[in-house]
């Protein structure tokens, strides 16, 4: 794929719930390729309104989105979920696991969604070595409930990236964890950051970890809707 | 994907997903169940005569004719004289006849008094004849044969004597004691009233009543050469069956009968009357039937709401799906691939138990309230209505699947606590 391409491109967007009332009003925002942003959003910015247009879950008529050059305002709803599906990962604040399904088939289940998240490789072989690198081998057959916030975080990370997809965005996910953890879930990510180069979308209220990343912005800054 | 994802989220709720297949299954099973007594009953009802064109006995209410004809149930107000059915059967449109004489009982089973025709022409459930389990037909004048029910319930055999009881109580101050019976014959079970009758002949009846003019028995010893066939003189029975040679002359005949002019008789048509029996009591036939429909509701309703209410719980669950690419249609086919799962194998495991049941419980509703049941494949309604369940489990199912998909489009990839 073209390298000048950036990962995602947003201009001009405008998206509110009602008619007389946006939540969104972005003019521009450029996150290239393998690059790794922290945006800080803490909450009542529209963050997860953000967050909702770019993995293409709402639909806007204003402005544009662009991810992986490829627009995404005319897509339909089902195209949409297959870009989330193959090209995103996505990890949450807590409770990132489907209760009822163990630690291995959480982590392949982005696999078992979408065919193209992984080209014909085993993907049980991939879940395997992630579970490893993340410090999970020994838990591969528990249920998610019997794990600490720490580990399932984990399992949500190794989730994410199982396919290599290009676009990881995280949506506060060390809020719930302590210090420790933190420091483990974030050395993690990095290090397969390292090895894979994707883009990395971090959103976080707390603004010591943006020392992690090439670069920081502010939700409260480039988001110019009056909220409340 | 939805498959695995589907058995494993049943499996997570293992007790309330068993406790949903479980109210369907009991309520297939009582549905189908009921429905299978209810034309049990009715077949077994409407198939205790076969053949037979015309009852014929006392003017009187035709119902009660009936009853005490083929069920043994009530008495007759009048008996007829036997000249009448001398003449009667005597027409050349009949092809046989069975005269009936009752009014005495054994141990609370009616004593029917007929002739040899009853053993050879009387037809029950199509053209099923009575047979002998042991033993033979009644030829002397005290010559007993027991119906199924009776020997079992009594431990009586072949060879054994028997004091009959004069009147219908069971508990009678009046025996014929003079006149004991010798049981010839033991009958198969029919699972028509047959099976709790005491069958001797007319001649049986006249003797033990020698001596009985006056209402109670008298001392006077009777001399033995009266008991003969022979010398024996039947005056009168309480009414007859018959069967004509074509079935066109029916109408014709009971008309004849209805409008004899030596003694008020009258004719019924047992398939008629039988039917317009049924349609009296057919009311207690449509309660069993809206009872199971409410079972059904019951199950049906159950699957509802174990959903709906799981839906809340799962929300955050379908928006994790949601992100990691499924599309909303995979949240709406989750839910609906799991309430038609949950029905499909309710509606299974229904048939099982019915089935079990019926193996189980057919003999005991034989013995004890003559309800007749094949173990016969599913039939055409019941398909029909296996397909109604299923159809109504996958309405119930609509409920939730729009409503969580409702939801996950609402929520997105929004969490909600």
């Amino acid at each position: 794929m073209d390298q000048n391409v950036n990962s995602i491109n947003i201009s001009n967007l405008k998206f509110g719930y009602t008619e007389n009332k946006n939540i969104i009003d972005i003019e521009f925002l450029k996150i290239q390729k393998g690059e790794k942003v922290f945006i800080y959003g803490p909450s009542g910015h529209g963050k997860s309104t953000l967050l909702n247009l770019i993995s293409g879950v709402l639909n806007f008529k204003e402005g544009e989105i662009e991810i992986l050059g490829k627009s995404v305002k005319n897509l339909s709803v089902s195209r949409k979920d297959e870009l989330r599906g193959s090209k995103i990962g996505y990890i949450f604040q807590i409770f990132n696991l489907i209760p009822y399904l163990n630690v291995t088939e959480n982590v392949v289940l982005p696999c078992l969604i979408n065919k193209s998240r992984s080209s014909n490789q085993d993907f049980y072989m991939q879940a395997e070595e992630l579970i490893k690198k993340l410090n999970l081998f020994e838990h591969k057959d528990k249920n998610p409930t019997t794990l600490s916030i720490g580990q399932q975080q984990r399992v949500a990370q190794a989730r994410a990236l199982i396919g290599n997809p290009e676009i990881i965005i995280a949506d506060e996910p060390t809020s719930s964890l302590d210090e420790k953890n933190t420091i483990e879930f974030m050395n993690l990510l990095l290090s397969e950051w390292e090895k894979r180069k994707f883009t990395l979308i971090f959103v976080s209220h707390d603004e010591r970890l943006k020392k992690y990343f090439d670069r920081s912005l502010s939700l409260p800054e480039i988001n110019k809707a009056e909220l409340v | 994907m939805i498959h695995f994802l589907t058995f494993k989220s049943l499996a997570n709720r293992k007790f309330t997903s068993l406790l949903c297949v479980l109210s369907i299954a009991l309520s297939v099973t009582l549905f189908l169940g009921i429905e299978r007594i209810r034309t049990g009953a009715r077949d077994g009802f409407t198939n205790t005569i076969s053949k037979t064109d015309l009852i014929v006995g006392a003017k009187g209410g035709s119902l009660q004719l009936l009853l005490y004809t083929v069920f043994h149930i009530g008495s007759a107000v009048n008996n007829i004289r036997m000249s009448t059915y001398e003449e009667i059967k005597s027409s050349p449109l009949v092809e046989w006849s069975i005269p009936i004489s009752l009014g005495d009982s054994y141990k609370g089973y009616r004593v029917v008094a007929t002739d040899e025709n009853f053993f050879k022409h009387y037809r029950f459930r199509g053209d099923q004849s009575v047979a002998f389990e042991d033993g033979v037909a009644p030829t002397d004048t005290f010559d007993v044969v027991l119906g199924s029910e009776v020997a079992k319930k009594l431990g009586h055999k072949v060879g054994d004597p028997i004091v009959l009881t004069h009147g219908l109580a069971s508990e009678a101050i009046l025996s014929h004691g003079k006149t004991p019976f010798k049981i010839v014959g033991i009958m198969q079970q029919t699972m028509t009233p047959i099976d709790t009758g005491v069958y001797i002949n007319l001649y049986g009846m006249e003797a033990m009543h020698f001596g009985w003019e006056s209402g109670v028995p008298s001392d006077e010893e009777i001399d033995p050469a009266r008991f003969k066939k022979e010398n024996i003189q039947i005056n009168q029975i309480t009414s007859f069956m018959m069967k004509l040679k074509s079935r066109i002359a029916i109408l014709k005949m009971r008309r004849m009968i209805d409008t004899y002019e030596k003694e008020p008789v009258m004719g019924i048509i047992p398939a008629l009357s039988l039917s317009e029996m049924w349609q009296t009591i057919g009311y207690v036939e449509q309660i069993l039937f809206l009872v199971s429909l409410c079972v059904l509701l019951v199950g049906i309703l159950s699957i509802l709401i174990s959903l709906y209410t799981s839906i809340n719980e799962r929300r955050r669950e379908m928006a994790i799906l949601r992100s990691l690419g499924a599309r909303t249609y995979h949240i709406f086919v989750l839910l609906m691939y799991e309430s038609l799962l949950l029905v499909i194998s309710g509606c299974l495991i229904g048939v099982g138990f019915l089935y079990g049941l019926l193996y189980f419980v057919r003999p005991w509703l034989e013995s004890n309230f003559s309800v007749y049941m094949e173990i016969s494949s599913l039939s055409t309604s019941e398909w029909k209505f296996l397909a109604g369940i299923i159809l109504a489990g996958f309405i119930a199912g609509l409920i939730p699947a729009i409503k969580a998909y409702r939801n996950s489009l609402q929520d997105g990839l929004t969490i909600k606590f």
